[in-house]
């Protein structure tokens, strides 16, 4: 499986070219684009974006090509056995032309030989491929009967194939496609997803999860769609057309206004695609826009549901779902609205080349011309030759709705930063020294929250960040382990610039605990490995005792095989942030980062705590970020920060001694 | 629309015999109708309309069958129309070939041009009225979710209750599409059509009557297989759902355990088994379809080998023993291409049913679930705290082998602070889920001003109460909104003064947007410290007269918890005789400042006044 990802992740990485300047932590116009019009040569880049994930899969997209496009020419045999059967065996006129070349030779002129022949024929070709005048029913089992929206309907889009037949090939052919559709997709899910997982912390910020999972999970299904109907259709269209031209040429030499006809169903799909294919786009994309907010709103609500509860806004908040959902039904049904308009608005041209077809055949019938078998195998070829036509004339328009679904595919692969793409190849080494120079942190392009701040860890020490709520604390600590990057300033890590250190190399030294920490709904046991999958039973135990988690774990029933709930619900916060403690030890890290790791504990635990950092500091870096001044006068050196700036370093009582804002900072409220 | 919803799901509570998903039998499927009744009975009357309007479409059929004999017989061979034909076409039954052709192109022409737009029509308002019912179904679910008790919510998995909200509930337009609209029209056309068929040749009818109970036999055949292969799609593909959810929402974690590579497998991985499933219920969906249509085509072949043999030899073995032409046998086919093929999409549709029929067991599944301890709602509209709120001899446990609170008494007078202090995970939030009735307790009462809580209307109980909890719940949304929750008609004024109570007035003059400031998913942009007093200035602003503080002052340094423990109390001072506020703690600082402090260890409470402190510990807490 592992391969697997690494194989996918170069077809997309190297679409992150386009954006080649790091965006610091900039997110509110992370998606400003999807609300502008797609244009035309921005659906010509999605698509050339999109086709390297069915290159990774040349062998099957040929396979399906040459299948889908060899069984188009039998496709063209199905209208001669009824032609035969009204002509030859009813009427009793001899054979004649093409047939009359293959069949005379085997059956002779009896009629009822004939017939037998025909049947033999038939039920052959029914076996095979299903002829039988059925139109191509495509293996969908969601679509069909309408009542969907968005957010309801794509879950199983990448999972469709279809084949024009039924029978044996239709079998092989759906086989066929089912394995690229379900490759591709899986290909393009793991891509945007892997995307998220990389993207700079900070960015993530405006994410909205259920966004992010209707992105992967039902956008991703665009891109088949895109591929089916704007490459592979109009080919097999053309072969189609081109094939009935000939045959219609060689039958009926004299019937000319057959083909015209039939191509000039082209230009009509075309003019009517194009001047609505703005509007399909639009009404497509807003139709997703809707489906991914309700999920997101779905998901947000259930995510939140106790303060819900303890605020009884229950009714209020299922008439939010409610808006929500309705606006996401009614924007699909304004999208199908406007394609059974189209379909009304079409009707009457189309009719008026079917009738006048069917006068001017039958004009000839009564004028012994042609025959009635010419007329259904005319009719029959005629529609061979339009439906293909108006299927070319109509690609861009039928491309409108994927191709909104794979912008927002890309959107995430273009737009959102791989924090891993410029990465640095060089290895600290044990961690010694971090020197922070001149950094400045800003986010949305807003001023910046950290400013000009200087200062350095070294190994062998407990240090302290503090400072008032909203100073940057948080900010510049994940600035260390480069979740987010620094948009002034450099870091230097044991002498090297951190941007030219490898991420692996820099976070598998550094042990980040952080302030609302994100347990998983998985064991205890493996939440503590999380970093450390193979770690022994006797490392998870000794990193729980240190972090004073052993005594609570062992009280559960299933100590350390106990399941935590939704991201570890059930356990007090203050035992959740001693697991995530414990999960920071386990990997012996060079460094260790606390954000508020004594802010939900009682003074019994914090001396414990504190005890236990002050061990762990004599070969490592410890920097805690902190509040209380119980915390703060353990540690060894403190850098005061207000407003993004530092104001002071030094130790407790020094600070306390020269520092104003700092005795400020504590006394108040004892 | 929360009315209808309400009913509906009263209506939905006595069928509860589902079986489990992977238990069903096909006749199961069926059972589903009463239980996706409620939802279609709502929309009786748009289904009634819709009914009626496609009667004018009924005669189209005729019509199309009479033109064929026009086209195929008068036409094509100078046949003289029959009396039908002529009324149709405003023509003499002898008239010119020429002229039948004229009339008949002209009446395709305007057959097709009233007809499409009509029936596009119909078909835009089936789409609104199944819509409508998809979303009222999915509008409920989530209600019903909302409902479900807290432990529910905090076992079950968000990324799992996504796919089966959007998923799985997405198949209720089949239920009613496949077992009641589709039989409704199916049944009657197709026993009409075979009679139609007898009138032309019995061995024709024979062959369509046959085709019957053999698509039955596949359809029996492959149901159950069918199920299976479907759930586990389902089942898998929902996990990868939750994969998904659940790892965004921890994409700290595994950043800073550089688990990146390793998550972005485990995905591949649970996407690869949802992709192995579904490749499997596909393929043996096509299978079965390509089997269903096999069949139906082959008995079409038989249909047109018999057809034309009975017009080689003149036609006389139907209940018309009338010769018969070119344009019968054209039309006896078109009929037998009808009947056929509606069987065989019945067969199909069973075959959907399958899928659907699983995918809402699971929906039912979910809103089945009435965990053991579901609150029930009293029926007093109770009173403002007059006096006092206690809690007599509570006892409670999540499960059965560990107590979390065992015995706790205290009582929390208005006009006071009431301070619940002891070390993490003593159970002082527990304390306040149960204050909440989120839970109730395994033994001993709450009680206000003496009367127990579970008599009270939930819905006014808990208007009483207003709440700041610990995890800081945030919603994307604007400041403004954010703050307002819990009380939607509040003003700027009103808004800003809780602002300024909860100390965060500096923070919000300095930001750009002031209170339309956008906050990112869950607060992201935000600072623990001020994400905890926006939940704050939520609770000030609801100004319920039960205040409840779950560590407000956890993630704040010391100058701003002054400022926020001196709002608390100049809230409570507003109107001491109404007001009640209780706080949970674990700081001594903020304990301090409570007029009466409950120690709580192990589940057991005791009051203490200051110099009761007496943890040894408490002592290093001076902070100087």
């Amino acid at each position: 499986m592992a391969e697997r990802t690494a194989a996918i992740l170069p077809l997309a990485s190297h679409l992150n070219g386009t954006a080649p300047e790091e965006r610091d932590a900039r997110t509110s116009d992370l998606y400003a684009s999807e609300r502008d019009s797609l244009s035309f040569p921005e659906a010509l880049r999605l698509l050339r974006k999109g086709w390297p994930f069915f290159a990774a899969h040349r062998r099957l997209v040929i396979l399906k090509a040459a299948i889908a496009i060899s069984s188009m020419l039998l496709f063209l045999i199905t209208p001669w056995p009824m032609k035969i059967i009204i002509d030859n065996i009813i009427d009793a006129h001899p054979l004649s032309g093409i047939p009359a070349r293959i069949l005379l030779p085997i059956v002779g002129t009896d009629r009822f030989a004939l017939l037998t022949a025909i049947f033999v024929f038939l039920a052959i070709t029914v076996v095979l491929t299903g002829i039988s005048g059925d139109d191509p029913y495509p293996v969908d089992t969601e679509t069909g009967s309408g009542g969907l929206d968005q957010a309801g309907q794509s879950g199983g889009a990448a999972n469709n194939g279809w084949s024009l037949w039924n029978g044996l090939l239709g079998f092989i052919e759906t086989s066929i496609t089912l394995e690229l559709s379900q490759r591709v997709n899986q290909d393009l899910r793991t891509a945007i997803y892997t995307r998220f997982l990389r993207s700079p912390l900070g960015l993530y910020g405006d994410q909205k999860i259920g966004d992010a999972v209707f992105r992967v999970m039902n956008d991703s299904a665009a891109i088949n769609e895109v591929f089916y109907r704007g490459v592979l259709a109009p080919i097999m269209s053309i072969t189609v057309f081109f094939c009935a031209l000939v045959i219609v040429t060689a039958q009926f030499s004299n019937e000319p206004w057959i083909p015209i006809g039939g191509a000039s169903l082209l230009p009509l799909m075309a003019i009517g695609g194009a001047l609505f294919a703005r509007v399909f786009r639009d009404r497509a994309q807003t139709m997703r826009e809707r489906g991914s907010n309700i999920m997101a709103v779905f998901e947000e609500r259930l995510a939140n549901v106790n303060l819900i509860k303890a605020y009884g806004a229950e009714r209020r908040e299922s008439q939010n779902v409610d808006r929500a959902s309705w606006s996401s039904y009614s924007a699909t049904l304004k999208f199908i609205a406007f394609i059974l308009a189209m379909i009304v608005i079409l009707t009457p041209p189309i009719l008026l080349l079917i009738i006048g077809a069917l006068y001017h055949l039958f004009n000839e019938v009564i004028d012994k011309r042609i025959t009635l078998g010419d007329v259904v195998l005319l009719m029959s070829y005629g529609t061979m030759l339009a439906r293909p036509m108006g299927e070319v004339g109509a690609v861009w328009a039928n491309l409108q709705a994927p191709i909104s679904g794979l912008r927002r595919v890309f959107s995430v692969l273009d737009r959102l930063n791989d924090d891993q793409a410029r990465d640095g190849d060089a290895d600290p080494g044990a961690i010694k020294r971090i020197e922070l120079h001149n950094v400045s942190i800003a986010y949305d392009g807003a001023p910046p929250v950290v400013r000009d701040v200087s200062f350095e860890l070294h190994s062998g020490e407990l240090a302290a960040l503090a400072g008032p709520s909203g100073a940057g604390k948080t900010s510049l600590i994940n600035s260390i382990p480069r979740f987010i990057q620094p948009c002034a300033g450099e870091i230097i890590v044991n002498g090297i610039d951190a941007r030219r250190l490898s991420h692996q190399a820099l976070r598998r030294r550094i042990g980040f605990v952080f302030q609302q920490e994100a347990l998983f709904s998985r064991s205890i046991a493996d939440n503590i490995r999380y970093g450390v999958p193979d770690a022994t039973d006797a490392q998870m135990r000794e990193a729980a005792r240190i972090a004073g988690a052993a005594d609570f774990i062992e009280a559960l029933p299933e100590k350390y095989a106990t399941v935590l709930g939704r991201r570890g619900a059930r356990l007090s916060v203050g035992q959740k942030q001693r697991i995530a403690i414990a999960r920071a030890l386990i990997r012996n890290p060079d460094v260790l980062v606390l954000d508020e790791p004594t802010a939900p504990l009682d003074p019994g635990s914090e001396a414990d705590l504190m005890r236990t950092l002050r061990e762990i500091a004599h070969d490592r870096i410890v920097l805690i970020v902190t509040h209380r001044a119980g915390t703060l006068s353990e540690c060894d050196r403190i850098v005061f920060a207000s407003d993004g700036m530092i104001i002071a370093i030094g130790s407790d009582a020094e600070l306390r001694r020269s520092c104003a804002p700092y005795r400020e900072y504590l006394s108040i409220g004892l | 629309m929360s009315i209808a919803s309400e009913k509906v799901l009263r209506d939905a509570s006595p069928f509860r015999a589902l079986p489990p998903p992977d238990k069903m039998s096909s006749g199961d499927i069926f059972r589903l109708v009463p239980r996706v009744w409620p939802f279609i009975r709502l929309f009786r009357r748009h289904l009634v309309y819709l009914a009626l309007a496609v009667i004018p479409l009924l005669p189209g059929g005729l019509f199309s069958l009479a033109l064929l004999g026009v086209f195929f017989d008068a036409v094509g061979q100078g046949n003289p129309l029959n009396r039908f034909q002529a009324w149709m076409l405003h023509v003499p039954m002898t008239a010119d070939r020429h002229v039948i052709l004229w009339h008949a192109c002209v009446f395709t022409g305007v057959l097709t041009v009233i007809t499409i737009p009509y029936a596009v029509a119909l078909l835009a308002y089936g789409i609104w009225i199944l819509q409508r019912m998809t979303n009222q179904f999915r509008v409920d679910l989530y209600s019903r979710l909302q409902e479900l008790s807290l432990r529910f919510h905090s076992e079950e998995k968000i990324g799992d209750a996504i796919f089966r909200m959007f998923q799985d509930s997405a198949a209720i337009p089949h239920i009613i599409n496949g077992l009641i609209i589709q039989p409704l029209h199916i049944v009657p056309v197709v026993l009409v059509n075979i009679l139609v068929l007898a009138a032309f040749d019995y061995r024709v009818a024979a062959i369509a009557a046959a085709l019957i109970p053999l698509e039955l036999l596949v359809a029996a055949v492959f149901a159950r297989p069918l199920r299976q292969a479907f759930l586990a799609e389902r089942v898998a593909t929902a996990q990868a759902t939750t994969r998904i959810e659940e790892t965004l929402a921890s994409i700290k974690a595994v950043k800073a355990f550089g688990r990146e590579a390793a998550e972005s497998d485990l995905y591949a991985h649970d996407n690869w088994a949802s992709f192995v499933a579904a490749r499997r219920a596909r393929m043996m969906f096509v299978l079965y379809r390509v089997l269903a249509s096999t069949l139906r085509s082959l008995a079409y072949v038989g249909a047109v080998y018999f057809g034309a043999m009975q017009v080689l030899h003149g036609g006389v073995t139907g209940a018309l023993r009338a010769v018969l032409s070119l344009g019968a046998f054209q039309g006896a086919l078109w009929v037998f291409g009808g009947a056929s093929s509606r069987v065989r999409n019945m067969t199909q549709m069973w075959g959907t049913l399958q899928d659907v029929g699983v995918a809402l067991t699971r929906v039912f599944e979910m809103m089945d679930k009435l965990p053991e301890e579901r609150v029930r709602t009293g029926s007093v509209v109770p009173p403002p705290p007059a006096c006092d709120f206690a809690f007599e001899q509570v006892s409670f446990s999540y499960d059965a082998r560990t107590e979390v609170l065992i015995g706790a008494s205290f009582h929390a007078k208005v006009g006071e602070i009431t301070a619940i202090a002891g070390p993490s995970g003593s159970g002082k939030s527990t304390l306040i889920a149960l204050l909440l009735r989120f839970f109730d307790p395994t033994a001993g009462r709450l009680t206000l001003d003496g009367q127990d809580i579970r008599t009270f209307k939930l819905e006014n109980y808990r208007a009483l109460i207003s709440v700041a909890l610990q995890e800081n719940p945030l919603f994307t949304a604007t400041l403004r909104d954010n703050i307002v929750y819990g009380r939607v008609d509040g003003v700027d004024e009103e808004i800003l003064h809780a602002i300024a109570r909860a100390g965060l007035a500096d923070f919000t003059r300095a930001l750009p947007a002031g209170l339309a400031t956008m906050l990112g998913e869950k607060g992201a942009k935000l600072s623990t410290g001020q994400a905890q007093r926006i939940g704050l200035a939520r609770a000030f602003l609801r100004d319920a007269p039960i205040l409840i503080l779950d560590e407000p002052t956890s993630a704040l340094d010391a100058a701003t918890e002054d400022l926020v423990m001196r709002g608390i109390r100049e809230w409570l001072d507003e109107r001491p005789r109404e007001r009640i506020v209780l706080l949970a703690t674990h700081r001594r600082s903020t304990a301090m400042l409570a007029d009466r402090i409950y120690q709580i260890a192990q589940g057991r409470l005791r009051e203490s006044d200051d110099s009761a402190f007496d943890e040894p510990r408490i002592a290093e807490v001076s902070n100087g």
